[in-house]
């Protein structure tokens, strides 16, 4: 059973002077233990799609059914919070918290016990390959490429099933995107997470078990491994 | 719970994790917490002192008259009578006025109290009595009957068996009898206690009873013995008991106000006063003076009986009969008055009391006016005052008190409001600094399904945790450190509430002290600390709300054009002029904006230098145009003439410079006129010879007539004369080559009326008769006076002028007049200042000449008093009003500082990416905030260029004051722009190069 459905979700942004279709008719699933890629030229409704995908915002038309269930009839708020996590292409880590806050605020924010929430963050840093040593710095004292790895590590930190990352290596060099996507597919193929990627890289596509492909406000392609 | 536990936590660590900012904040908010505390308990224990003020003070106005009988207190006026008949709307307007808080008319009226026989002089005619005489015969020597008195029917004084010699103006009374040698009279009339040693008994027709069907009593009547009742006589004599014994009534709704308790002269010292209740009822109650309760041998709680003049309170000639005598219960004994030793208070309730049908004296009632509105109130009494009514304030100091802590009042006030505008400017900023810069985080957080109440929740402790501590520290420092601050106010209150008030006529009324009680509260500052942290909140929440509905799109664009304007900022390095116009060229908006600002900051220091100036000048204007007059005066600042003054200390402060005309005058005596001597034209007339009186009573009684005579006053000036200081000046018709400042001896200025009633042309000279009397010999004879002037207005045609050189002539046969005048001083003195601005000065030259003013208890007392209280209240109206300008454009000019420091901040602040980018090329640090500091001046510079044109173009030059103001706003332009570039430039280049905005 596909953890993520699509069914024929049109997203529109109205404004007073003009309305924008930035989807139109989209379907697709995602199953577990699989990486997807999402790939498309700008402005082709990738993000709209990982937002909608991540709980921020709800269809215009159409659904988004998370195990069966549609978004629309949850509490977004709960759901980005228990069944979603996302990892952004600026990190998005907060400044004035440490690496263990940061990675533990969400398990704060499900009721985890602080001790219990701290042993399980400084798991995860190792998890994401990263020394305890930066669990007690802030993520304006680290690279790139570990504030993203403690993305990473917050977002797997949420036990959720559904990852999604958007243009995770956008801003990372070679070596550490390669550690990222490495990173993202153990999560996958290993954790049984199901990871979908949104990207421009297609070396990441290359990667993906399935991608698929997005050009004006559509799906226009799919292309599975194997 | 769970979820704001870590909302709060976090918003906890997020603060102290930027301590800098966070100490900084809180710094200042303590600073403004401290103040704005402060100014809030200032301004409430202020408010409390003047509620204080407003009930522990009495503010009454006395009204008098100032007519023809003036200062005559137990006549009835009838020009009075008529002034107030055809002021009739205008007195009942002022007394309906909002601002009185009552009015109480001069409501005497008379009682009879059974059981007091007043031997004082202060009854209505101690000289009048029913006598039973016995005739020993007719003394030809003396023109009158000599006889024993057998019987005292009626008599003020104790005149039983005593010699008495008994004239009547007539032979027979009107039945026909005649006086004879060896019988017994009863006989009515009264004594007569002139100069001479004998005891006169006047004997004359007396009536009484209704003015219709008068009852007359003969001025004598045959008796078989003296004890023989005669119903007529004794009737006559009762009601002459009654007339004499009878005390005065004054009914009250205020005993307090009245003003003599009022002025503190009395005061319960037994007893209370009324209660509410009684006033309201008019109960049966009464305080009496002590010279009565002693008399009466009563005491608090005593009964005694009164009995009311039925004639409707015409005091005493109306005392016709008395009503029945009815118990009033003394509740209270206060200390005697001595003007009227047997002053009785009742409670006045609503229609109760008596009304006379016409004052009596010259005194009208008294008001008691709204504290504060006491200015308002004299602003509408003014037309009357024009017309010969007078309205004496006697504020018990309340003026002086409140003076000062008013203006700390509105000072506080303005203090508040800066405070207040501070706070919210600092807090705004706060929550800009707290929130909007966390915007990513509110972003994330809402990612990760926080929700908006978690949000809110970390952004209010973020507030929290810097606006909490710095408020409740300030408040509480504010509250720790009130003790100092009342000690301050109340330093400056009793300080500012000490004028110099020497001579003043404001300083007429007793003053009395109320001290500053502190009004400080714990509530108070919890208030304040309640307000802030309330303006705290509603920032918090405005900024996170705008913080929730950021959106991306807006994030994009604004990176967009930082890094298009860093790229071009990197291509121009030059000289620093090329650089700063490049840089504005390349900002219109932010350059347009500055120039702006600092055009109509320049034009605005303009207006405000401008309108100071304007009420500088004004004030100058007041002191130079002001006319300040004074007076020699009597102890109670009444009186200015029938006086004894100093001619030494007349002479001294009038030689002292400071005054631009002075008036001295001395009562002669009075004249009758006795014809015309010599025309205007030379001719000269034969005129009989008086008629002079023989025999003692002759000359006594001819003495007596000639006080209805006019006056005979010697003057330095008639139109200057004391007379004339309440009313408008007479208008003279001289004859050619007089003026008002004459002299020239035996001449003379004659009121309009004698002028019209016998005849008399300018030029002729007058023979008048006149007599004095000297070292208690009487001195009649005749003088001639030339007619120099006629006057009309002023008190109606009672007094004939002669200029002051006359005693030094030998003009009335003697120079009694001349050694009078010279050895004893004169009897009114008034003067105008040459300047009010040397009132000062006058004030001790008036010292220094040997015056001194009411209160001071120095000797010898010759009172003098400076009519200054409109002079002083304009200037003390125009000061205040400077001051109070003066601290708000105090306050104005700090918050244009603050504005010129932000901005100029914010217009370099703003441009960190180029100033890194500058230190990135390798740009000298000082170069760098040589160029910002060069180009910020040079902008602001320009601005106010532009100011100063289009204040020159408005018609306006520029003066220092607005010179030196723009000059200090363009040096914290220039000061803030340096230490924001020192600062910046500071700062790691990469970080702000790569800082996201």
């Amino acid at each position: 059973m596909a953890i993520l459905e699509i069914r024929d979700v049109v997203y529109r942004y109205e404004s007073k002077y003009q309305t924008t279709e930035a989807l139109r008719g989209v379907r697709c699933a995602f199953e577990e233990g699989k990486f997807y890629a999402l790939i498309g030229k700008s402005g082709s409704g990738k993000s709209t799609l990982l937002s909608l995908m991540a709980g921020l915002m709800l269809p215009t038309e159409g659904e988004i059914l998370y195990r069966g269930t549609s978004t629309s009839q949850m509490d977004l708020d709960r759901y980005r919070r228990e069944n979603v996590a996302v990892v952004y292409q600026s990190f998005r880590l907060f400044p004035l918290l440490t690496v263990e806050e940061n990675v533990t605020y969400p398990m704060e924010l499900r009721g985890v016990p602080g001790k219990e929430a701290r042993e399980t963050a400084q798991r995860l840093i190792r998890r994401v390959d990263l020394p305890d040593t930066v669990l007690r710095r802030f993520p304006g004292m680290l690279s790139g490429g570990e504030q993203q790895r403690v993305a990473v590590a917050r977002a797997i930190s949420m036990d959720s099933k559904l990852l999604l990352a958007d243009e995770p290596t956008g801003n990372l060099d070679t070596e550490n995107s390669d550690r990222v996507v490495e990173l993202l597919l153990s999560l996958a193929h290993s954790d049984g997470y199901c990871v979908i990627v949104v990207t421009h890289d297609l070396e990441i596509a290359g990667r993906a078990d399935c991608v698929y492909k997005m050009r004006d406000g559509k799906l226009s392609g799919m292309q599975e491994k194997g | 719970m769970k979820k704001t536990a870590l909302a709060i936590r976090n918003g906890i660590k997020a603060t102290l994790r930027t301590p800098g900012k966070a100490l900084l904040y809180c710094c200042i908010l303590i600073l403004l917490g401290v103040l704005t505390s402060a100014a809030f308990c200032v301004n409430t224990a202020v408010r409390g002192y003047l509620a204080d003020c407003d009930a522990f003070y009495h503010t009454v106005v006395n009204a008098e008259y100032i007519g023809d009988a003036y200062p005559e207190t137990n006549v009835i006026d009838p020009a009075l009578t008529e002034a107030l008949r055809v002021r009739r709307e205008g007195i009942e307007a002022l007394t309906a006025d909002p601002s009185v808080l009552s009015w109480e008319p001069a409501a005497d009226t008379a009682a009879y109290v059974t059981g007091l026989h007043r031997k004082d002089r202060g009854v209505y005619d101690a000289d009048e009595a029913v006598l039973a005489v016995y005739l020993l015969g007719y003394d030809e020597r003396m023109m009158a009957w000599q006889g024993t008195i057998a019987d005292v029917r009626y008599s003020g004084d104790d005149a039983s068996r005593k010699m008495v010699l008994v004239c009547t103006d007539r032979e027979e009374n009107g039945a026909g009898d005649r006086l004879e040698k060896g019988r017994y009279y009863l006989m009515c009339g009264r004594f007569f206690r002139g100069s001479s040693s004998y005891l006169w008994f006047e004997a004359r027709e007396t009536r009484f009873g209704p003015k219709e069907a008068p009852t007359r009593v003969p001025s004598f009547t045959p008796a078989a013995s003296p004890e023989e009742p005669n119903a007529l006589y004794d009737s006559l004599a009762a009601l002459m008991a009654q007339r004499n014994d009878a005390c005065h009534v004054q009914f009250t709704s205020a005993l307090e106000d009245q003003i003599t308790f009022h002025q503190q002269e009395q005061a319960i010292t037994e007893g209370r006063s009324f209660t509410a209740e009684e006033y309201e009822t008019g109960a049966k109650v009464c305080v009496l003076p002590e010279s009565m309760t002693s008399l009466l041998k009563c005491g608090v709680g005593d009964e005694v009986s009164l009995s009311f003049s039925e004639a409707g309170g015409d005091l005493y000639a109306g005392l016709l009969s008395v009503s029945d005598a009815e118990p009033y219960r003394i509740v209270g004994i206060c200390s005697r008055d001595e003007s009227d030793l047997f002053r009785i208070y009742l409670p006045r309730a609503a229609g109760s009391a008596p009304v006379p049908s016409s004052v009596i004296g010259y005194r009208l009632g008294q008001l008691r006016v709204r504290n504060a509105q006491i200015d308002a109130f004299l602003e509408k009494a003014a037309p009357l005052e024009e017309h010969g009514f007078r309205f004496t304030v006697y504020d018990q100091g309340y003026g002086a008190a409140v003076e000062p802590m008013l203006e700390i009042l509105l000072i506080s006030r303005i203090f508040l409001a800066v405070c207040l505008l501070l706070a919210a400017a600092v807090l705004c900023l706060q929550s800009y600094m707290f929130i909007l810069r966390q915007r990513e985080s509110a972003g994330i957080m809402l990612a990760l399904g926080s929700g908006k109440g978690h949000v809110l929740a970390y952004f209010l402790t973020c507030a929290a945790a810097v606006s909490l501590p710095g408020i409740l520290i300030g408040c509480a420092a504010g509250s720790f450190l009130d003790r100092t601050v009342y000690r301050v106010l109340s330093g400056y209150a009793a300080k500012a509430a000490a004028p110099d008030l020497r001579y003043s006529v404001s300083a007429l009324s007793v003053t009395r002290h109320l001290d500053f009680a502190s009004g400080g509260s714990l509530l108070v500052y919890a208030a304040a600390a309640g307000l802030l942290l309330a303006a705290a909140a509603a920032f918090t929440l405005l900024f996170a709300g705008l913080c929730l509905r950021t959106t991306e799109k807006k994030k994009k664009k604004k990176k967009a054009r930082t890094v298009r304007r860093v790229l071009r900022a990197s291509s121009h390095l030059t000289t620093r002029l090329k650089y700063a116009i490049l840089s504005m060229r390349r900002s219109p908006a932010r350059t347009l904006a500055a120039l702006l600002l600092a055009a109509a900051v320049t034009v605005f220091f303009g207006q405000l230098t401008a309108s100071m100036d304007a009420y500088h000048e004004r004030l100058a204007q007041i002191r130079e145009s002001a006319v300040i007059r004074g007076h020699a005066t009597d102890p109670s600042g009444q009186q200015v003439e029938k006086l004894l003054v100093s001619a030494s200390a007349v002479e001294k402060f009038v030689d002292s410079g400071l005054l631009a005309g002075s008036c001295v005058s001395n009562d002669v005596c009075h004249l009758r006129f006795h014809g015309i001597a010599a025309t205007a034209q030379g001719e000269t007339r034969e005129l009989p010879e008086p008629v002079y009186p023989v025999g003692s009573f002759a000359v006594e009684t001819f003495f007596r007539q000639m006080t209805f005579e006019p006056s005979w006053v010697r003057t330095s000036s008639v139109t200057g004369n004391g007379r004339f200081y309440y009313t408008d000046p007479p208008l003279v018709e001289w004859l050619d080559g007089y003026s008002d400042d004459f002299s020239g001896g035996k001449v003379c200025v004659i009121p309009k009326s004698l002028q019209e009633e016998h005849g008399i042309a300018l030029g002729d000279t007058v023979r008048f008769v006149f007599a004095i009397t000297y070292y208690g010999s009487p001195f009649i004879d005749t003088t001639d006076l030339k007619v120099v002037g006629t006057y009309r207005g002023g008190d109606s045609g009672r007094t004939v002028f002669s200029p002051m050189d006359l005693t030094e002539l030998e003009l009335i046969n003697s120079h009694f007049l001349g050694i009078y005048a010279l050895s004893r001083g004169y009897s009114s003195f008034t003067f105008t200042l040459k300047s009010a601005a040397q009132l000062d000065e006058a004030r001790d030259a008036l010292t220094e000449s040997g015056f001194t003013w009411i209160g001071s208890g120095a000797r010898p007392p010759y009172y003098a008093l400076l009519d200054d209280g409109i002079f002083l209240s304009a200037v003390r109206s125009m000061e205040r009003q400077i001051r109070y300008v003066g601290v708000m454009h105090g306050a104005l000019y700090v918050l244009a500082a603050l504005l010129s420091f932000a901005v100029a901040w914010l217009m370099v602040s703003s441009r960190r990416p180029e100033i890194a980018l500058m230190r990135a090329l390798g740009t000298q640090r000082g170069r760098i905030v040589g160029n910002f500091v060069f180009e910020q001046v040079f902008l602001c510079a320009l601005g106010i260029g532009a100011g100063f044109l289009l204040w020159r173009i408005l018609g306006h030059m520029p003066g220092p004051a607005h010179l030196a103001l723009s000059g200090a706003y363009l040096g914290i332009w220039g000061l803030s722009s340096l230490l924001c570039a020192m600062t910046k430039v500071r700062s790691q280049a990469y970080a702000q190069l790569t800082e996201p905005e």
